[in-house]
């Protein structure tokens, strides 16, 4: 992982929207969750969610703003234009998405990993905010860490050695 | 979710379903195996998987569904170093790591473990709630700690910002073997928990 000059640190919890700026780093363990980053690097300015479900269903955030994807991008986009980032500037990254478990009978009933990926993807497009990179699928957990200095996301998959930046 | 004097009813019957787990998993393991916590808690989803283990760590995690009149997702986990070490006391093949994966009987050892402790602590559960509680056969999964526990917790998140977890922490003082165990019950099955309890 990215070593660290003077920034912090700060753990991205499930469910949770974090925005931040250089020097820091945003840091969540994702498995069927997905990890989306939002940024203007002109405005060294960026976050990262923490999304748990693909679909609300009628039913709101809760405590979690960032617990489903459908509510959460837009809030997410919100947030970052509040404190300054600019329509046209704003990129993603997207990562995480497993299929976890997945010859575990009745643990899980489908592939949330990829219906995460598919909610967070068809909430980005709707606000026109490209999506720049993305690791997303596969069987694993991933660390990921989201740096705001160098706008990349160095992720550590559970399953293969070494670190990714995207 | 529930009010705090069921979680607190719900405290015994999680301290007589470890106290069972554990007297089956010391005979299993022909040591004696602790219980340092066993406790009934409400807690944030968001704050759970840390709580419980740092969310980074490598580690064991053999995972379940239980199924019948309470249901849930239950599993045991010990950290890298602690699963290989209960691989070297059940006989297996010494490893180093878990990323270079095991071996189908070492997979066996922990699953096998995990069934032990599994029905020990769910057939306490149900016996005592007059309740059926059946684990499905245990699947054996190396992974990020974080990674296994959001998974656990999916099913309580679609319906609520909380968890009703029960966690019961082991300890081998003689090998240094530390291990835990995890059932979150289904959000429908928390009805019947206090059903069973209202009419124990």
């Amino acid at each position: 992982m990215a070593k660290q000059n003077e920034g912090k640190i700060i753990k991205v919890l499930i469910g949770q929207i974090s925005l931040s700026r250089s020097p820091n780093v945003l840091q969540s363990v994702l498995g069927s969750c997905v990890g989306v980053c939002l940024y203007d690097q002109k405005q060294k300015l960026g976050g990262l969610a923490h999304i748990l479900l693909p679909n609300s269903d009628g039913r709101n955030t809760g405590e979690l703003p960032g617990k489903y994807a459908n509510l959460a991008i837009p809030v997410f986009y919100e947030a970052i234009l509040k404190h300054g980032a600019s329509e046209k500037r704003i990129r993603a990254k997207i990562a995480g998405g497993a299929h976890m478990f997945a010859n575990t009978v009745g643990l899980v009933k489908q592939n949330i990993g990829q219906l995460n990926v598919e909610a967070v993807t068809n909430s980005l497009s709707k606000l026109n905010i490209p999506i720049v990179s993305t690791e997303t699928g596969g069987s694993s957990g991933r660390k990921v860490e989201f740096n705001l200095t160098t706008f990349e996301l160095h992720i550590e998959n559970f399953s293969s050695s070494g670190t990714k930046i995207i | 979710m529930l009010e705090q004097e069921f979680i607190t009813e719900l405290q015994i019957l999680a301290q007589n379903g470890a106290e069972n787990a554990s007297r089956a998993l010391s005979r299993f393991l022909a040591r004696e195996m602790l219980i340092k916590v066993a406790s009934v808690s409400t807690s944030k989803i968001e704050d759970i998987p840390e709580s419980l283990a740092e969310s980074d760590a490598i580690v064991a995690g053999i995972v379940t569904r239980i199924t019948g009149e309470i249901e849930g997702n239950a599993a045991l986990i010990f950290k890298e170093e602690d699963s290989l070490t209960l691989i070297r006391i059940l006989g297996g093949s010494k490893k180093s790591d878990l990323r270079s994966g095991l071996g189908e009987l070492e997979r066996s050892m922990l699953q096998e473990t995990a069934n032990i402790t599994i029905s020990s602590f769910m057939n306490s559960i149900g016996t005592h709630l007059n309740k059926r509680a059946v684990p499905s056969v245990p699947v054996f999964f190396a992974d990020l700690a974080g990674a296994i526990l959001s998974v656990l917790l999916l099913e309580t998140a679609e319906v609520f910002d909380d968890a009703v977890l029960f966690s019961t922490f082991f300890e081998c003082q003689h090998e240094n073997l530390k291990g835990f165990f995890v059932f979150f019950p289904s959000p429908s099955s928390l009805t019947t928990l206090k059903e069973g309890l209202a009419n124990g």
